[in-house]
């Protein structure tokens, strides 16, 4: 990918010297996900580093699912951006939920190492169960 | 490649669906580069690197969440600075897999430091998933005020 490419939609990294950049509309990091299911939850797992748990926000709404978060890394004072495969400060990605299938009461997520991890437990009628078998 | 036999963006996947326009643009950015493997995080590497520069000092930033520090080695030799490690993403092993873009694996990245940089003062310390280098410059390199007295 040239840097052409990638400026397209990221966003150098600090702005704040430049006027010019400071006024572009900021685009929204992507971040990268898994998503696996087990028997009785939905797991995703969402690499975005440098968000501290303050900025994190786990959002269930219209049963649409949000993750999003500002990247905070500290920079010194009048630095210049030499190079950056990262662009953009805040990270933001939705997905939306099986309304039926997914208890929005019991979402747990947790921020660790830069890591999200968010499981989303399966309502009791979508659980897989297993049925013993007598002889 | 999984993408083709699972074709996430298509898929009837009952419990999730992405929306608006970062599917859309997701599928766009990667509609012109190298692949349409969405293992290939935005940059297309791992771990991503900023590099930023002040007149005292370099900056790398190494943005490697989830890996533990013992899994994770920064060396300097010979004026290149290589990050290398690995991050081992699934951990489950009863689970059907829907979307696997996060890196996983062994990964290696090497920077040619400028001669500028005195390698036995560079420091590093990780916090949130992002690894901070600081390369201090040398002392004679960095840029000095000279003092005008009047006469």
């Amino acid at each position: 990918m040239t840097s052409q490419q990638l400026s397209a939609h990221v966003k150098p990294l600090p702005a704040a010297q430049d006027p010019a950049q400071a006024t572009r509309r900021e685009p929204v990091i992507l971040p990268p996900v898994d998503i696996r299911e087990t028997a009785d939850a939905i797991l995703i797992e969402a690499d975005m580093p440098g968000v501290s748990p303050e900025s994190l926000k786990v959002e269930v709404a219209d049963s649409r699912l949000t993750l999003e978060g500002t990247l905070a890394i500290d920079l010194p004072e009048g630095m210049n951006s030499v190079d950056a495969d990262l662009r953009g400060s805040h990270y933001q990605r939705q997905f939306t939920l099986g309304q039926q299938s997914i208890d929005p009461e019991k979402i747990r997520a947790e921020l660790k190492n830069g890591v999200l991890r968010v499981s989303l437990q399966k309502r009791e009628s979508h659980r897989t169960r297993r049925i013993p078998i007598t002889s | 490649m999984w993408f083709d036999l699972m074709s996430p963006f298509e898929t009837d996947f009952p419990f999730f669906s992405e929306i608006g326009p970062f599917r859309s643009a997701l599928e766009s950015w990667f509609a012109d580069s190298f692949s349409r493997d969405l293992r290939a995080s935005p940059a297309g590497r791992f771990p991503l690197i900023n590099i930023g520069e002040t007149e005292q000092e370099f900056r790398v930033y190494v943005f490697a969440p989830g890996v533990d520090q013992k899994d994770l080695s920064v060396e300097v030799k010979d004026g290149l600075l290589t990050i290398s490690g690995k991050r081992v993403t699934t951990t489950e092993k009863e689970a059907t897999v829907y979307r696997q873009e996060r890196f996983n694996g062994e990964f290696l990245r090497t920077l040619s430091l400028p001669d500028s940089v005195d390698p036995e003062a560079i420091t590093a310390q990780a916090k949130n998933g992002v690894l901070t280098l600081i390369l201090p410059k040398k002392a004679a390199l960095q840029p000095r005020r000279v003092e005008v007295r009047a006469a």
